[in-house]
């Protein structure tokens, strides 16, 4: 809660947007020139136009018949440059908009990319809901803004510019008056924007907050029923929710002041070229048409002013989002080795590992551990013994370990992640599906022909829920992932790691959603299936791991005992007290 | 709209902003009157003093139009926010009060998304726009009143050029209008995609399948990209066309004029005015136009919000009688198919529980075990059938009394961000004794114990810094704080070894001897002693007895028991 938030200077922001848009120089070179020619063409109408008008008023003014050939002359030309200037715009404002959402799209790619590739002991520290809405919420606000923020902001300063040539040329007196404007409003934006920026960030932390409050809740929503605790749950939302209107509304306004500041100040030059303007009209130093002529000017130089300053809250709402990409793409990948040859021929070995997940709580303490090349070892221990630990560190999930862990000798840190993980398929005690066909979810995209499925199939024992299934192997599984129970969902998870037809196979309470008549038929296969494989069996289900080669019991992160099921039963230790409470029912029959 | 009346009562600040606006507009409007006259009566006359007093009323003018501009600003900011702040609040409570069906149907990430995407779509767009699109017709409206006096002949043009404009922009967006609900499905489904990756990254790392899933990511954000360039290719266009549209009807004007002029029924200051006028004319529709490219979204973002809120919740509490004491729970031929479903989920359940006995629930997965229970604590109702409790239908009962009477864990254990005290007890009374004697029930004192914050360690959001049994406990934990008549396990101990299992068993039978006790499982070990088992197969009750009778007369409870046993 009391996080200290960094405020990253303007100047690293900057920087880091420009980085976004690198690699697109081309598209923003043709879109700055399409600017520069609307503005071009933009200020060159009004001053044609004048040419019209003077026509009259010398006609008028000189009792002359009106030299209307002339007049439709200028008219077109004027028509002419809106024309030029209407279909640049358009090319510019599409343009940018389109390359805004290409970098979108690549900064979505990256951040699933950098999503894939970061250590585990960070992504665990994160909240799902506050990542879900940087790859959408924040990715869309940069987009939306950087789409604009370049553009108009080239556009607009071409048109101050040409505006403010044309001043001078017709007084510099005057014309210096209405640029003094430019240091005061920049002052007075870059102030704004100071104290505006801590606000958009609490603003986006806070509705990460929300974010997140409404994912853990929306999805709890049974236990809350049960509980009858929609009320308790509806006032700490409310909570959240009202801070984060707080938030909104000071972020908003403060940003949102620039606008009446800046109309005042453009106002007070209006005045100032009014009332100076006149008293040297009076005096004899100015012409009466050159006030005119200013007025128009300054509208013209006020606008891009007024639509500056909105661009700059939108630069502070895409610097926020920015910051928050950022704080993803900035993280450490996972370190990977470089040997990519990587066999299994002789032995895996934990040596003298130690570990914790924090600090100060080890899970792991001075483990050592040896398994040879096909052998079935079961890991059998209490739940917290460090059973899941030592398998998320034999897959090189984590590498902040002390000691070593040894594949034929050869440290896992060392070899290529991805040859590596070949090696090993698993299946976790969460078992993860997702939206898609059951075939999809068994083989991914791999190319595997029909009868080594159908042999897969049949080995996992889920070839008869298959066929029970509308549309069989193509039935689709929706994105709640709920309408297959959690034992075919179970199935599916063992299925998949056959496919992979791994040299390791872990499996980690692969049996506890299974029900026991289908864990009966799958122990059977399994036994085949194991056969030519080292694998690596955590469960509580004793029934499971009897005919293991192996038996290591873990409690408080050590190796308690080691050896076959009657060996340990002989012991009469830990193993046999853990045994005979399953069996409690054939024990007291 | 549902949502629309979410404005009462922060209607002040629509109201505020209306009359800030009009105040700013005379303001504004009226500065170029007091410079005419700087012109006409100060410079015509040589008069200095004159042109010093009009001066200081424009200073004045223009500091007023200061103060109402920020009293504006900042009646606008207020109006967004609190109105995000109404429906963000509105909405997450009908969403917790939506039954297992609506959620189902609905699916978590569309809730989500429009909890708090769409809100803040609407904040967002109403904080920059809402100020503008009251300001710009009045300024509009304004200025069109100051032109029409000034030069009225000239009227018709302006009026034709407006209805053209509106006739293309009609045009236009009733092109546009339909993709942008589509645009808000793939922003779900770009939502859904990364949800997935996110919670699947071990086995995905595990199967070296990266490259797999973000092609599928990939696939939904092309979507969403080449959407967008479609839309925008449209909406852009409006900007420029917009904008040629007036300015040819400037050139028109002056051509016009200048035939007036020759006529001599027009001067030419009028003109120069009326062109003026037509410019604020003009900013006043651009500024109308830029919020009108935000408004399909927030439109969608309405119309998704508003559909959240139109949901008649199935499970309805109708019922009246506060339920306090719990005699006997009865399923009398109960049947229940889920909404589409071609095959019943449960079929023909009888059965009855008195107060004080051990009941066991056995079957294999998917065998509708837990939808049992959910039918009892009303997440969803009956097809046909009843179920009673002390003889009288649950639908009769006030809900929250209902759902009071039972101690539940459920079977995926759940668990929210925030202390262990809060995760146990809610906003419950906190007695040391009672939370002590649960925990120790169900086996998880030693975790408090050894923790330095003890009740107060924080769970990180879905409890990641738990383990499964540790989990697991701490919800057995809380089902008996929360003082339910009946306790209702749903396969509550699979992530927990035997020997802790069969100890939480041991003291829950000892400490909450009268309570009723329904434990949903597929161990035989954990209903042994149970005084009846009910065997459910497929949808079905298969048989009912204690153990001894079961395993000679049930078929599929002595399967269950051989599994067990062949492996010994």
């Amino acid at each position: 809660m009391n996080k200290k938030i960094k405020m990253p200077t303007f100047k690293e922001t900057i920087t880091k947007t420009f980085k976004i848009i690198k690699g697109h120089r081309k598209s923003y070179i043709l879109i700055i020139l399409f600017c520069i020619l609307a503005a071009i063409f933009n200020s060159l109408a009004p001053y044609f136009l004048g040419f019209a008008t003077d026509s009259l008023y010398n006609s008028i003014s000189n009792s002359l018949p009106f030299d209307i050939s002339y007049i439709v002359k200028i008219l077109f030309i004027v028509g002419g440059c809106y024309l030029i200037d209407a279909t640049c715009t358009y090319f510019k404002s599409f343009l940018a908009s389109s390359l805004g959402q290409k970098i979108g799209y690549d900064l979505r790619s990256k951040l699933i990319n950098k999503i894939n590739k970061i250590k585990f002991m960070d992504l665990d520290k994160m909240k799902k809901g506050d990542v879900i809405s940087k790859i959408t919420n924040d990715v869309e606000r940069l987009t939306d803004n950087l789409t604009e923020i370049i553009p108009d902001l080239v556009y607009n300063f071409s048109l101050i510019f040409g505006v403010i040539v044309m001043m001078y040329v017709l007084d510099p007196l005057l014309a210096t008056l209405t640029i003094t404007v430019i240091p005061i409003t920049y002052f007075l934006l870059s102030f704004i924007v100071k104290k505006t920026q801590i606000y958009f960030e609490l603003n986006q932390r806070a509705i990460g907050n929300v974010n997140s409050f409404v994912e853990e809740t929306v999805t709890n929503n049974d236990v809350i029923k049960s509980f009858n605790k929609e009320n308790y749950f509806n006032n700490k939302f409310n909570k959240e929710s009202a801070r984060l209107a707080d938030y909104g509304f000071k972020s908003s306004f403060y940003s949102s002041l620039a606008v009446p500041f800046n109309k005042a100040i453009g106002n007070l030059n209006y005045i100032i070229i009014v009332g100076v303007g006149s008293v040297s009209v009076i005096k004899g130093n100015l012409r009466l048409g050159a006030i005119q002529s200013f007025i128009q000017y300054m509208k013209d130089f006020n606008k891009p002013m007024n639509v500056i300053a909105q661009v700059i809250a939108n630069l502070q709402m895409a610097i926020a989002s920015v910051d928050r990409v950022y704080e993803i793409l900035d993280l450490n990948e996972e370190d990977n080795g470089y040997l990519d040859d990587v066999r299994f021929n002789n032995k895996i070995e934990f040596k003298n590992v130690n570990f914790s997940y924090e600090k100060g709580k080890p899970v792991l303490k001075n483990f050592n551990l040896t398994i040879n090349k096909g052998e079935k070892v079961a890991l059998v221990g209490k739940t917290g013994a460090g059973k899941t630990t030592i398998v998320n560190l034999l897959m090189g999930f984590y590498d902040n370990y002390d000691g070593q862990i040894l594949i034929d000798g050869v440290s896992i840190k060392d070899l290529d992640k991805k040859s590596y993980r070949s090696l090993i398929s698993m299946v976790l005690q969460d078992t993860w599906l997702f939206e898609g066909t059951i075939k999809e979810n068994i083989i991914y995209d791999k190319k595997i022909s029909d009868t080594k499925l159908d042999s897969i199939l049949s080995k996992s024992k889920i070839d008869h829920l298959i066929d029970s299934l509308p549309n069989g192997l193509e039935f689709n599984i929706n994105e709640e992932t709920n309408n297959i129970s959690s034992g075919e969902k179970q199935l599916l998870t063992i299925a998949r790691a056959l496919v992979a037809d791994p040299e390791i196979l872990i499996l980690d309470e692969a049996t506890s959603n299974v029900d026991t008549r289908l864990e009966y038929l799958i122990n059977t296969s399994m036994d085949n299936l194991m056969e030519d494989r080292t694998s690596i069996v955590i469960a509580h289900r004793l029934s499971t791991i009897i005919k293991s080669d192996k038996i290591i019991v873990i409690k408080n992160g050590q190796i308690l005992e080691t050896g076959t099921h009657k060996e340990l039963l002989k012991n009469k230790g830990y193993y046999y007290e853990l045994y005979t409470s399953q069996f409690e029912v054939e024990e007291n029959n | 709209m549902k949502i629309l009346k979410l404005m009462k009562g922060i209607k002040k600040y629509l109201i505020a902003m209306i009359a800030f606006s009009i105040l700013q507009v005379f303001c504004e409007l009226y500065l170029p009157n007091i410079m005419s006259d700087i012109v006409d009566i100060g410079i015509a006359n040589s008069n200095t003093s004159f042109i010093i007093k009009e001066v200081i009323y424009m200073f004045i003018i223009t500091i007023i139009g200061l103060i109402s501009n920020i009293l504006l600003v900042h009646a606008t900011s207020k109006f967004s926010n609190l109105y995000g702040y109404k429906i963000r609040d509105s909405l997450y409570k009908k969403i917790n009060s939506f039954s297992k069906k609506e959620i189902d149907k609905f699916g978590a990430s569309t809730l989500i998304t429009r909890s708090t995407n769409n809100v803040s779509n609407i904040t967002s767009t109403f904080s920059f726009g809402l100020r503008l699109i009251v300001f710009a017709p009045i300024m509009g409206i304004g200025a069109a009143i100051m032109g029409y006096t000034k030069a009225s002949s000239l009227a018709p043009i302006v009026t034709i050029a407006v209805i053209i404009l509106m006739l293309g922009l009609v045009l236009i967006f009733s092109l546009v209008f339909p993709k942008f609900e589509v645009l808000q499905q793939l922003l779900d489904k770009l939502n859904a995609s990364t949800r997935e990756i996110l919670s699947g990254l071990r086995v995905i790392k595990a199967f070296n399948k990266q490259d797999y899933f973000k092609k599928r990511f990939n696939k939904v954000n092309e979507e969403n990209r080449d959407l967008n360039i479609f839309l925008n290719k449209i909406l852009y266009l409006v900007q420029p066309m917009m904008i040629l549209i007036i300015n040819i009807s400037t050139i028109i004007i002056v051509y016009v004029s200048t035939l007036y002029i020759e006529k001599g029924t027009l001067e030419i200051g009028s003109m120069i005015a009326f062109i003026q006028y037509m410019g604020i004319i003009l900013t006043s529709f651009l500024i109308i136009l830029v919020i009108i490219l935000n408004i399909p979204r927030v439109i969608v973002s309405f119309k998704r919000i508003n559909e959240i809120l139109n949901v008649e919740v199935t499970i309805e509490n109708k019922g009246t009688i506060k339920l306090h004491s719990l005699e006997s729970i009865e399923f009398k031929n109960v049947y229940f198919r889920y909404e589409n479903a071609k095959k019943d989920m449960l079929k023909n359940i009888n059965f009855k529980i008195l107060k004080g006995e051990r009941v066991g629930i056995i079957g294999s997965s998917g065998s509708g075990k837990t939808t049992i229970v959910n039918l009892l604590l009303r997440h969803i109702d009956v097809t046909s059938g009843e179920i009673l409790i002390n003889g009288i239908d649950i639908k009769d009962y006030d809900i929250e009394s209902l759902r009071n009477i039972f101690a539940y864990t459920p079977q995926k254990t759940l668990l929210f961000k925030g202390s262990i005290r809060e995760n146990l007890l809610f906003d419950a009374k906190y007695n040391v004794d009672k939370l002590n004697s649960a925990m120790e029930t169900a086996e998880i004192k030693d975790f408090i114990d050894n923790n330095k914050e003890g009740y107060n360690y924080i769970v990180e959001q879905s409890a990641v810094n738990l383990s499964g049994g540790q989990k697991q406990r701490m919800s057995i934990a809380r089902a008996l704080l929360s003082g339910g008549e009946c306790l209702l396990f749903d396969d509550s101990f699979s992530s927990v070894d035997y020997i802790t299992d069969k100890r939480i068993r041991d003291a829950i039978n000892k400490n909450y001897k009268d309570k009723m006790v329904i434990l949903i499982t597929q161990r035989v070990g954990t209903i042994k002693n149970s005084d009846k088992i009910i065997v459910i197969d497929k949808g079905a009750v298969e048989s009912i007895g204690n153990y001894d009778e079961l395993s000679k007369t049930s078929k599929v409870f002595k399967e269950f028991i051989d599994s067990q046993k062949k492996e010994v």
